[in-house]
């Protein structure tokens, strides 16, 4: 009967039940969309880098965090990938090859501006002059108007396995993906390119390069168009020369201009082939279920490393291993994070404490106008305790009813913003962008947000219906009905 | 809880005059208003046993409320003490104080009081359901009671439902639905008509004759009066005198104040 009586009065007055609810309605709503954008943003900027870059979690040599080079890689064990895709919670396993060069493009320049394929390119500017006739107005004349320019810079190389570079196939914005089947002329395409086709001198010397996928501004700044070559030159593996002609294949915005500026992406055999490092990797990346729990999987995946031994030690050893988290990986990121989302606590608190107030008003309310019949149920024998329980159960019922419809409405909202991002433009967008950032309002739809808001909510009506308890313990009941 | 306190408040009802239900001795209480002490309740001393149907009168500020208040545990005294079925209240603590009222006293106040969002059977089984009973008791001494006030049709109704007079019988039927050893009432019919008084004060005198149920009235109403068989009279917080009639004379004899 006490919940029977907390419910019936919490009707006595419906309008301010309702208003009281719909004030934890909007603070629940709102809360959740500030949440849900804080964390969206956030996650879609670090998806972008551990997607594109880290991994959620990845298992390399202990050394390697701390010299990130080929020496500190391990051989390809197929047995450890094995044991690796069977631990609970992982879904994929992608052994990765990883490197520094320096990528150049030349570029040549006719005066009629067109600019002739690089390979064909190359063999104009050998040709000799007595090869080429008068009246000839394609390669020969336009090989003398040219101009050359050289330009190279920094590449980050990142060698796949075929799934991991499948799954980039979304960034991609010209050209088409790497065929890694072994005897195709890779070269060729193989359907329809947004940038046109490849002809067949490029084709021929492809048959001699590797493969590779540009990120945009990187193509951008070394001039390199689809079908172009793109020259590698680096260190490989225990100190031998790494050179490698490349073909872009095709141009990937990775949502980050930094990765744009230097990402390459290569198949994991064509940069094994590159750094001279045969059967090497220097990290396996775990794709975690959604939502798990990276530390307990880290420790899962670092015990399983540990019945396997790098290619350089004589025993398994789990010390020889890591297996760090995109937190341990990038931990600027998940510091700058924790900065920003201080910051926004200052306006959850705001809406926390709107939330209060509302709660604070009814259930002070609520207890005042009611004081005579507290009274009254005290003398007749109900104790204090059963009373307290009562009202304490009628702020956290109206609560509750606004948390839940809150929640109600969150959940779908949330959902349909997350899969309609909303896209920013002008300035916002460049200044979004010169942060790292995808240049749009991302929601987040992890369950932690709404669930969140039922237990601060709970709490907070928990600790505002603290004042009516304390009146309710020091209620006597000849001065409440004397009041009354 | 004092255990043979429950047990003889739970005892059958019936005219056993011999049983002392109520003893106050010396009662005191003084309020404090800035510099000035007021004595609302003075050396009061008096006796109530079972089956008794005792009014309290006086002047408005004679000290009924106080001592009402007194007597039903709801206020402690300065001086003195009121004993219960033999249990002193001075000696117990504010939370065995509200444990000995619901079982030991039924009250009817002015002003009906019951709990609006409950219908009548709800608002008389609740002090029950504080006690523990199970659901079908409560359910049949519901139903018994509401019946004995003659409001069985109006038992699912909600007080604001019901004239006053209904509810201050429901209010009656609350207070007996625990078993008291008495029911303390103040100014029960200060705001009924006077059919509804003269209704009400026939329930309670049947109870009182047929059930030997205890009443103790603060009033100034004459009709209750009239229908007392003791009468006590406050002034000043004193009891200025204590009137016991014969039964067969009570409901036509006006107050003697000594």
């Amino acid at each position: 009967m006490l919940l029977r009586l907390a419910w019936r009065n919490l009707w006595r007055n419906p309008r301010r039940t309702l208003i009281t609810a719909a004030s934890v309605f909007f603070a629940v709503v709102l809360a959740t969309f500030m949440s849900s954008v804080q964390e969206g943003v956030w996650d879609n900027m670090i998806d972008n880098l551990v997607s594109l870059q880290t991994g959620q979690l990845r298992l390399e040599r202990a050394n390697y965090r701390e010299e990130q080079v080929l020496d500190n890689g391990f051989e390809a064990q197929d047995a450890l990938l094995a044991d690796l895709r069977s631990i609970d919670g992982i879904t994929g396993v992608h052994p990765r090859l990883e490197g520094v060069v320096l990528a150049s493009h030349t570029r040549y320049t006719t005066a009629d501006n067109t600019t002739p394929d690089s390979t064909a390119r190359d063999a104009l500017a050998e040709a000799p002059a007595a090869a080429r006739t008068p009246g000839d107005r394609t390669p020969a004349v336009r090989a003398e108007a040219r101009t050359r320019e050289d330009r190279t810079r920094i590449g980050l190389i990142q060698g796949l396995d075929a799934k991991a570079l499948a799954l980039r196939v979304d960034r991609l914005v010209a050209g088409r993906m790497p065929d890694l089947s072994a005897d195709v002329d890779k070269t060729q395409p193989q359907g329809a390119s947004p940038e046109g086709q490849l002809d067949a001198a490029q084709a021929r010397g492809a048959r001699r390069t590797g493969q590779a996928l540009l990120g945009k501004e990187l193509a951008e700044y070394l001039r390199a168009d689809l079908g172009d070559t793109v020259v590698l030159l680096g260190q490989g593996y225990r100190g031998a020369i790494a050179a490698q002609l490349v073909v872009v294949l095709g141009l990937v915005d990775l949502g980050n201009p930094e990765l744009n500026r230097a990402t390459i992406y290569l198949p994991l055999a064509d940069a094994q082939r590159l750094f001279a490092a045969s059967g090497l990797w220097t990290g396996v990346v775990l794709e975690p279920e959604p939502y798990s729990n990276l530390d307990a999987l880290s420790a899962e995946v670092r015990r399983v490393a540990s019945a396997y031994a790098p290619l350089d030690q004589l025993e398994a050893d789990a010390a020889l291993w890591a297996s760090p988290t995109w937190a341990d990986m990038l931990p600027e990121i998940q510091q700058a994070r924790e900065a920003d989302e201080g910051g926004s606590i200052l306006v959850l608190i705001i809406l926390y404490l709107l939330i209060g107030f509302g709660i604070l008003g009814t259930v002070l309310m609520m207890t005042l106008e009611r004081r005579y019949e507290f009274g009254v149920l005290v003398a007749v024998g109900m104790r204090r305790s059963r009373l307290a329980a009562m009202v304490l159960l009628e702020g956290l019922s109206v609560s509750l009813i606004g948390a839940v419809v809150g929640l109600a409405a969150s959940i779908p909202l949330i959902h349909y913003m997350a899969a309609n991002p909303i896209p920013l433009e002008g300035s916002l967008a460049e200044t979004y962008e010169q942060y790292g950032f995808d240049p749009v309002f991302a929601f987040s739809t992890a369950p932690d947000i709404f669930w969140r808001q039922f237990i601060t909510v709970a709490l907070i009506a928990m600790v505002v219906s603290a004042y009516p308890l304390y009146r309710i313990g020091k209620l006597e009941p000849v001065e409440a009905m004397r009041a009354g | 809880m004092n255990t043979a306190a429950r047990s003889s408040a739970a005892a059958p009802s019936g005219h056993t005059h011999a049983e002392l239900v109520l003893e106050t001795v010396n009662l005191d209480r003084t309020f404090q208003n800035g510099p000035e002490r007021i004595h609302a309740v003075s050396d009061v001393s008096f006796r109530v046993q079972r089956g008794e149907f005792t009014a309290i009168v006086g002047p408005s500020g004679s000290g009924k409320t106080t001592l009402l208040n007194l007597l039903g545990g709801l206020d402690s005294p300065s001086d003195g003490h009121v004993r219960i079925l033999g249990t002193d209240l001075s000696a117990l603590k504010a939370s065995e104080r509200v444990d000995f009222r619901l079982h030991n006293i039924g009250f009817v106040f002015q002003a009906y009081n019951l709990i609006p969002v409950l219908s009548a059977r709800e608002n008389v089984e609740f002090t029950m359901l504080l006690q523990g009973v199970d659901a079908s008791e409560r359910h049949r001494r519901s139903s018994e009671l509401l019946e004995a006030v003659g409001l069985s049709s109006e038992a699912e109704r909600r007080p604001t439902k019901l004239s006053g007079g209904q509810q201050q019988r429901v209010a009656v039927a609350r207070a007996l639905a625990s078993k008291p050893a008495f029911v303390l009432a103040d100014e029960p019919t200060a705001n009924l008509d006077s059919t509804s008084a003269s209704a009400l004060l026939d329930i309670m005198a049947r109870l009182n004759e047929r059930e030997g149920t205890t009443f103790l009235f603060s009033t100034h109403d004459q009709r209750v009066i009239d229908r007392a068989r003791r009468v006590v009279t406050l002034v000043d917080g004193r009891i200025d005198s204590d009137d016991r009639r014969d039964p067969d004379t009570a409901g036509t004899a006006k107050t003697n104040p000594a």
